[in-house]
């Protein structure tokens, strides 16, 4: 039987840390501190153009720009610019976990790109509710508010996932509603916390505020070193309880989203991601039986 | 007396190629060098396809140098269609050419590398130091051409991706260490190759030939007169038995057979003189490593390469205009010749590559030589039997 | 495990390895050799004996594991006897390659070219039934990167099986052009957009509409090597990953 306990939807971690910045994004400048720093010679993610998100490679820290939106797409298609022309060997890598899938793929074989294998140094995980395009982001808000509107900013408030729009306002996105808008790879996603990376990142309400979940001996080592080089500029504390909480009962309703769709296509006899009884079974046993807690995490 | 010996499957070269020779009391008299690779049909594969996607696919004839194809096969087609291309990307492509030259000669003296060591543990040394050198060309290969092997930057109208000054800078500053790496490496190569000549009591001039040469340009390429080749086909005067296995043409160049490769280059752009045989050739393709590479920190350090490369505009012909594009590949002078319609559809390919014109050469430097050293003679030439049966 | 008794002999621990060139353009064994000093190395643990361009061996001798590349000719009779041969003599074949796995661009061939026009079929290996049960592994690629390569005859070296499993899986599979990427992911709602078919397309065949987050498939520039399909990670996914069971 399936339990959607925390172990199972945020995945193990070290320590869950509230990070803050005077009036920056926190992401934005752990990142631009470890490029300044040499802890890393590029980051490869969804960056912005004119207020929209594309897959970016920044090489420098006055560079950095973090798309505040969850449309993380296409990120992978800049792996080979960064590995085979660029030769970067200390990448870091902020993305939601379906875009690690297909970068640890490449690590583990080297198939698709050469050399990746030792090229990563870090990898931060976005906490993702399932992406939407740009077009199904005005339908959606659309449905919620009754208004055309554009999306600013998505962060995680109590309990659920909020959308700021371009007039300023928080608006909560009912999961049902979310379910039916996004991706509809995203509706069979059971790993939405990023599980398998070295942090996971949580944008907050307040702009200038962040969950750093650490899960891996290098994410901890990492934040530590960005720590010591440069004191004060990132504040971290340990996160309330309730902070984990609130996170855990959004996920919760979703996966069960998630998993009502998983079994309706079974029942239909289609191939199933992540789950058993597909045509490609055998290479899914990984993610066979979503039963019981007996995890085991690796990073690359 | 006189009397046929027919080798299928030579070792220690690319692909599958035979040899047909007339010996008397192991002299050779009269031998035939020829491939025996299927002819996969790159020519006509070609037809009714864009014109856009014959890069890509001449790529895939070669595995050693492919790069050359792709450069050819883009040259021929801008001709054919009168299409500009920014000096820039004329240069990186000469660049491009230039290190798959040096890749793919380094790749030679690690096949010839079984005859030149007597012994395992000299061999792989010996392996160990070119690939170091190698992995310098591919990196190159992977940072302008997009791939080590075929690489899919060249396009038609270009290179599709800029390089930025930091890539540039990057491969400047490992150049002069490499240079060190491949003169060190090329001395070895050297007094290898003279243990193997002593050791296998072979003559200084083995191979030498009386074949005029062909060739374009020292570095990137020339231009030819496509009407100047003319071709003879196995079925005319091959053996019975072979007349429907041997898969390359034998090419002319006004009507004669040529030799094409670094020694045509040094002879005909450098002024050298030949002393004949295949050992200088050995020796010849070793020097035009040194002076690829030094033309290579040339051009990298005199050009930018950071802005637009490609000319976009699709490729569209008159159906009549042959486009020959020329290439100087590590093994000679490659030629593709084209003609696109007014669609933009190849209604027209032809392929010359530098072995096929080769074939000719290695039959004639093989007569009056020791039948037991035909197949030096054969591998000093660097066959790529693939390329010739495209 | 399949092998694990048959292949390792206690006697020899040196595996004797072979490269065998079908219809193709060398490229794969070059790939092999683009491992540059690895390849050394790997050179110096197992026996390398049989390839025409690196050994002078003749005939071909007994081969534990036979690396195959290029697609059979039909018309050519030295292929032919190569198969049976191959058959007769290899304990195991690993199809390297796009052409000797999913005919990669011989695909396109059509014949009628000089000298010989009859030249015009070709069969990617996989399709053999006389070497059905012996060919175990197909690399996709066209090339297969070098890192891809190493990899691999590392684990067929340490016998790791999480690793081996999808390429024993590619050996019998037929999917290996954008369109199915389009058929499999795409069409079936697996697309996550992230774009790894895109960076592993040798020939840029695909590229990636923002817009959408979809790959878009050219099919004149495709030259049917598999590599999208087998990097997608929605294919079949990496160990190790979370396990729950």
């Amino acid at each position: 039987m399936l339990s959607l306990n925390e172990r199972f939807l945020l995945g193990s971690y070290k320590k869950v840390f509230l990070a803050k910045s005077s009036g920056k994004n926190p992401i934005k400048v752990f990142f631009k501190l470890m490029l300044k720093k040499g802890l890393i010679d590029g980051i490869l993610t969804c960056g912005e153009e004119e207020g929209r998100p594309v897959p970016s490679l920044f090489l420098k820290a006055e560079e950095v720009k973090i798309s505040l939106l969850n449309r993380c797409f296409g990120v992978n298609t800049l792996l080979k610019r960064a590995v085979q022309k660029y030769r970067l060997s200390k990448l870091a890598v902020l993305a939601p976990s379906c875009m690690f899938d297909g970068l640890n793929k490449t690590q583990y074989f080297g198939i698709g790109c050469n050399w990746t294998k030792t090229a990563v140094a870090l990898k931060v995980g976005l906490l993702c509710m399932g992406a939407l395009t740009e077009t199904a982001q005005i339908a959606e808000i659309t449905h919620i508010t009754g208004k055309r509107k554009r999306v600013k900013r998505v962060f995680f408030g109590s309990g659920a996932l909020y959308y700021e729009t371009d007039d300023g306002e928080s608006v909560e996105v009912p999961p049902r509603v979310h379910h039916s808008y996004t991706l509809t790879a995203c509706r069979y996603c059971l790993n939405m916390s990023a599980k398998g990376t070295d942090i996971t990142f949580v944008p907050k309400e307040n702009p200038e505020e962040g969950l750093f979940i650490v899960r891996s001996e290098r994410g901890w080592y990492t934040l530590a070193q960005v720590q010591k080089l440069a004191p004060g500029e990132l504040k971290l504390k340990a996160a309330p309880k309730e902070e984990v909480e609130s996170i855990i009962s959004c996920l919760r309703e979703k996966t069960l989203l998630n998993i009502n769709d998983i079994l309706e296509r079974i029942e239909l006899g289609l191939p199933v991601p992540k789950w058993s009884d597909n045509k490609l079974r055998k290479f899914y046993r990984a993610w066979n039986s979503v039963e019981d807690t007996n995890l085991e995490e690796e990073v690359f | 007396m006189r009397k046929v010996v027919k080798i299928e499957g030579i070792p220690l070269t690319e692909g599958y190629s035979g040899l047909h020779l007339e010996v008397e009391s192991g002299i050779i008299k009269k031998g035939v060098y020829f491939a025996l690779v299927p002819v996969r049909g790159f020519e006509t594969l070609l037809l009714g396809k864009d014109a856009k996607v014959a890069p890509v696919i001449t790529s895939r004839i070669c595995g050693l140098c492919q790069i050359t194809h792709s450069i050819a096969s883009a040259r021929a087609i801008e001709k054919a269609c009168g299409i500009e291309v920014p000096p820039e990307a004329q240069e990186l492509r000469e660049v491009l050419g230039l290190t798959v030259r040096v890749y793919n000669n380094l790749l030679h003296q690690i096949v010839v590398s079984e005859d030149l060591f007597p012994d395992k543990i000299s061999q792989l040394d010996f392996i160990r130091k070119v690939q170091r050198v190698r992995k310098f060309t591919g990196e190159i290969l992977e940072s302008i051409g997009g791939e080590i092997i075929h690489s899919p930057n060249i396009v038609v109208g270009g290179i599709s991706e800029p390089v930025e000054e930091f890539v540039r800078e990057r491969i400047l500053s490992q150049i002069d260490s490499v240079m060190e790496k491949l003169e060190t490496s090329f001395a070895e190569f050297k007094e290898a190759l003279n243990g193997m000549w002593k050791r296998e009591g072979l003559p200084e001039d083995l191979g030498k030939h009386e074949t005029s040469f062909f060739a374009t340009d020292r570095f990137y390429a020339g231009e030819v007169d496509f009407n100047d080749f003319s071709f003879i086909t196995p079925q005319e005067f091959m053996p019975e038995d072979l007349k429907s296995k041997v898969s390359n043409l034998f090419p002319l160049y006004r009507g004669k057979p040529v030799e094409t490769g670094p020694r045509a280059r040094k002879v005909l752009f450098e002024g050298y003189k030949p002393k004949g045989g295949v050992k200088e050739l050995h020796i010849l393709r070793g020097q035009e490593n040194l002076d690829a590479l030094k033309r290579i920190k040339e051009i990298l350090e005199r050009g930018r390469f950071n802005g637009e490369l490609w000319n976009k505009r699709a490729p569209v012909g008159d159906g009549e205009t042959l486009g020959v594009g020329v290439h100087e590949a590590p093994r000679g002078t490659n030629v593709h010749a084209v003609k696109v319609d007014k669609s933009g559809k190849i209604v027209y390919y032809k392929i010359i590559v530098p072995t096929e014109l080769n074939f000719s050469a290695v039959s004639s430097a093989l007569e009056g030589e020791r039948a037991a050293w035909a197949e030096f003679i054969v591998r000093a030439y660097d066959p790529c039997i693939v390329c010739a049966a495209h | 495990m399949f092998f694990r008794d048959k292949l390792i002999n206690e006697e020899e621990p040196k595996l004797k390895i072979g490269f065998l060139h079908f219809s193709s353009c060398s490229g794969c064994q070059v790939a092999f050799l683009d491992m540059f000093e690895e390849a050394v190395e790997i050179l110096d643990t197992v026996e390398l004996v049989y390839s025409n361009m690196l050994t002078r061996q003749r005939e071909i001798p007994f081969l534990d594991v036979a690396f195959v590349e290029g697609a059979l000719c039909l018309e050519d009779s030295h292929h032919i006897g190569l198969i049976k041969e191959l058959a007769e003599k290899s304990k195991l074949i690993v199809a390297i390659g796009g052409c000797a796995s999913f005919g990669g661009v011989r695909r396109l061939s059509c014949g009628n070219q000089l000298p010989q026009p009859q030249h015009q079929s070709f069969v990617p290996i996989t399709e053999i039934e006389l070497l059905k049960g012996k060919i175990k592994y197909a690399i996709p690629g066209c090339p297969p990167n070098p890192s891809l390569l190493y990899s691999f005859l590392l684990a067929l070296l340490e016998l790791n099986d999480d690793f081996l499993q999808p390429f024993e899986f590619m050996a019998s599979s037929k999917d290996a052009s954008g369109f199915d990427v389009i058929a499999e992911v795409v069409n079936k709602g697996f697309c996550v957009g992230c774009g790894t078919c895109a960076t592993a397309c040798p020939t840029r065949a695909i590229s990636y509409n923002e817009n959408c987050g979809k790959p878009t498939f050219n099919p004149s520039m495709c030259v049917h090597c598999g590599s999208c399909l087998a990097a997608c990670p929605q294919s079949f996914k990496p160990y190790p990953q979370p396990v729950y069971s």
